[in-house]
C-alpha cells in the first residue's frame, strides 16, 4: 500500500515537474500554449497491411546489405568477433528511450580472424550513417560467429553462423513515426511559429488589435499577416489551432494546437520517393 | 522588378570566407516575405544534404522544405559536413541538440549563427549590426518556413531588435570554414555569401 502511494506520488511529481520544465522562458509571457495529446508511439498501433508489406520489403534490402558485408569479410576471415559500441547512435531523441530500439542503437565493432587465429580485419559497422533511424534496424549480434568452417581455426568448430539481427516491420514503422513526430513541424509548435511569435509581439507590447468575423488583425503581427490577419479558429489537414482571449486581460491569449492523435498520424503513413530517396513519411 | 540590395559583406571565394559585422550607420534592410525562395540566399530551393527536408512540406515544384532544411542547407555550405548535425530534431529542440554535441550557444549573436526560437523556428543570421556603444542594434535573418498551410511556401528576411519579444531565444555558433577546404555539399556558385535579393514587387 505504501509503495503504491509512493508510486502515485512520484507519478504526480513527475507530471508536475514535466509541466514546469516544458514551460520554456519564452512562453512565460501572456501566451499559454496547449499542445494536447500524447506523443508516445505504442506497439499496439494497427498499421495498414499494405504499409507493413512495404516495410518488410525495406527490411529485406537491409538484409542484403548485411549479407554483402558477410560475404566481403569471408574473403579473408572465417570467424568474426562482434562487440557493440558503447556510444549510442541516437542519443538525444526520445527514441533512445524506447526499449525495442535499444539493441539497434549502437554501431558494432567487428574483428575478423582467419586460420590459426590470425587477425585479418577490424572495422566499425552500422547499417547507415544516414539519420533515417529506420535504417538502424539492421545490425549484427554480439559475440563470436562463424563465416565458414575451417579445420585450422578451432573457433569455427562450435560457433554459430554469422547472422544479421533485424527489427520487425512493425518496429520499422514505429521507428519512422517516432522520428517523424519529433522532427516534423506539423507535429510540433514549429508549424505555428509565425502565428505564435505574432501573438507574442502583440501580447508583450500591448499592441492594439481588432477582431472581425473571427479573425484578429494587428500592426504588431508579422508582415505576412498584415492583410489576412490570424484566424481565431483554424483547421487544416495536419492540424490547426484555437486562440482564446482572456476576458479579464485582452492581451492574454491561449493558443491551443489541434494536435492529431498518434493513431491518426500513423494512418497517414506511406512510403515516398523524392530527390532520389525512398522514405517513410506521414501527414499531408 | 527584381531589386538587389547588398546590405552586408560576407565573401565566400571558393576556398575562403571573410565576414564583417555592419556598423549601425548602414540603412536598416527592409523585411522580405516571399511565396518563393526569393528571401533566402545562396541558391537554396528546398532540399538539404542533412535530410531535414523530409519533414517539411512540398512547394509547387514538388521540392520539400522547412526552416530546418534551409538552415541545414546553409550549414552545409559554410561549415564542414558533420553527420551529427543530421541528428537534430524539430526546431524547438535545436538548442538542446546543438548543446549535446558541444556547439556553443549564447544570447549574443554573431554573423552566420543559427538563430533559434523556442516556439519552434531556426533562421540564418545574415548580419549583426552594432550601435556606437558596441551593443547589438539589430540582426538580420533569412529563413524558410513550414507555413501553417502546408501547401504555402513562405520564406522571409527579418530584422530583429534585441529586447523585443520577437528576438531569437538562442544563437547557435556552429563552426564555420575560416580558410581552406571545401564546404561540404552544394557549394558551387556561391560567390557572394550575402547579397540579399528582394522579392519581385
Amino acid at each position: 500500500m505504501n509503495s503504491r502511494f509512493l508510486t502515485g506520488f512520484l507519478a504526480v511529481l513527475t507530471l508536475v515537474s514535466t509541466a514546469i520544465v516544458s514551460s520554456s522562458p519564452a512562453l512565460a509571457s501572456s501566451i499559454d500554449i496547449k499542445n494536447e495529446g500524447s506523443g508516445y508511439v505504442s506497439s499496439s498501433i494497427a498499421w495498414s497491411p499494405a504499409l507493413v508489406l512495404e516495410a518488410k520489403a525495406h527490411i529485406h534490402s537491409e538484409r542484403a546489405t548485411v549479407r554483402s558485408l558477410f560475404s566481403n569479410l569471408a574473403k579473408k576471415s572465417n570467424v568474426l568477433h562482434v562487440k557493440k559500441d558503447k556510444v549510442k547512435l541516437e542519443s538525444t531523441g526520445s527514441i533512445s528511450r524506447y526499449s525495442f530500439f535499444k539493441p539497434f542503437n549502437h554501431a558494432v565493432s567487428i574483428e575478423g580472424y582467419g586460420d590459426w587465429g590470425a587477425k585479418s580485419r577490424s572495422l566499425t559497422w552500422q547499417a547507415s550513417t544516414d539519420a533515417d533511424l529506420t535504417s538502424y534496424l539492421a545490425t549484427i549480434r554480439e559475440g563470436v560467429c562463424r563465416l565458414s568452417w575451417s579445420l585450422f581455426n578451432p573457433e569455427t568448430w562450435f560457433s554459430p553462423d554469422c547472422r544479421g539481427f533485424y527489427g520487425s516491420a512493425e518496429s520499422y514503422l514505429r521507428t519512422g513515426l517516432i522520428q517523424w513526430l519529433e522532427n516534423a513541424p506539423a507535429a510540433n509548435t514549429s508549424a505555428y511559429f509565425l502565428e505564435l511569435s505574432s501573438l507574442e509581439s502583440v501580447s508583450a507590447g500591448h499592441v492594439p488589435y481588432s477582431l472581425s468575423n473571427g479573425i484578429m488583425y494587428s500592426e504588431g503581427f508579422d508582415p505576412i499577416f498584415a492583410v489576412s490577419g490570424i484566424k481565431l479558429d483554424e483547421t487544416f489537414s495536419s492540424g490547426g489551432w484555437i486562440i482564446a482571449i482572456d476576458p479579464e486581460d485582452k492581451w492574454h491569449f491561449t493558443f491551443t494546437a489541434k494536435r492529431k492523435s498518434v493513431a491518426d498520424w500513423a494512418a497517414t503513413g506511406r512510403f515516398v520517393t523524392a530527390d532520389g530517396q525512398t522514405f517513410l513519411s506521414f501527414g499531408q | 522588378m527584381l531589386q538587389k540590395k547588398k546590405v552586408s559583406i560576407g565573401l565566400f571565394l571558393g576556398l575562403g570566407l571573410v565576414q564583417f559585422a555592419t556598423p549601425a550607420s548602414a540603412a536598416v534592410p527592409s523585411n522580405c516575405t516571399s511565396t518563393g525562395y526569393a528571401c533566402t540566399s545562396y541558391g537554396y530551393a528546398g532540399i538539404d544534404p542533412y535530410g531535414y527536408w523530409r519533414y517539411g512540406a512540398k512547394d509547387s515544384a514538388g521540392r520539400w522544405h522547412n526552416c530546418t532544411s534551409y538552415v541545414a542547407y546553409v550549414l552545409s555550405l559554410i561549415s564542414p559536413y558533420d553527420s551529427r548535425y543530421a541528428h537534430f530534431h524539430d526546431a524547438t529542440k535545436w538548442d538542446t541538440d546543438a548543446a549535446a554535441i558541444g556547439i556553443p550557444i549564447s544570447k549574443t549573436p554573431e554573423v552566420w549563427d543559427v538563430a533559434q526560437w523556442n516556439y519552434g523556428h531556426v533562421a540564418f543570421v545574415e548580419d549583426v549590426v552594432y550601435n556606437s556603444s558596441g551593443s547589438v542594434a539589430y540582426i538580420v535573418t533569412t529563413s524558410d518556413n513550414y507555413s501553417t498551410n502546408p501547401s504555402n511556401l513562405v520564406t522571409t528576411r527579418r530584422v530583429y531588435y534585441p529586447g523585443t519579444s520577437a528576438y531569437p531565444d538562442n544563437f547557435l555558433h556552429f563552426p564555420v570554414i575560416s580558410s581552406g577546404g571545401g564546404g561540404g555539399g552544394g557549394g558551387s556558385g556561391l560567390v557572394n555569401l550575402y547579397s540579399v535579393t528582394a522579392p519581385k514587387s
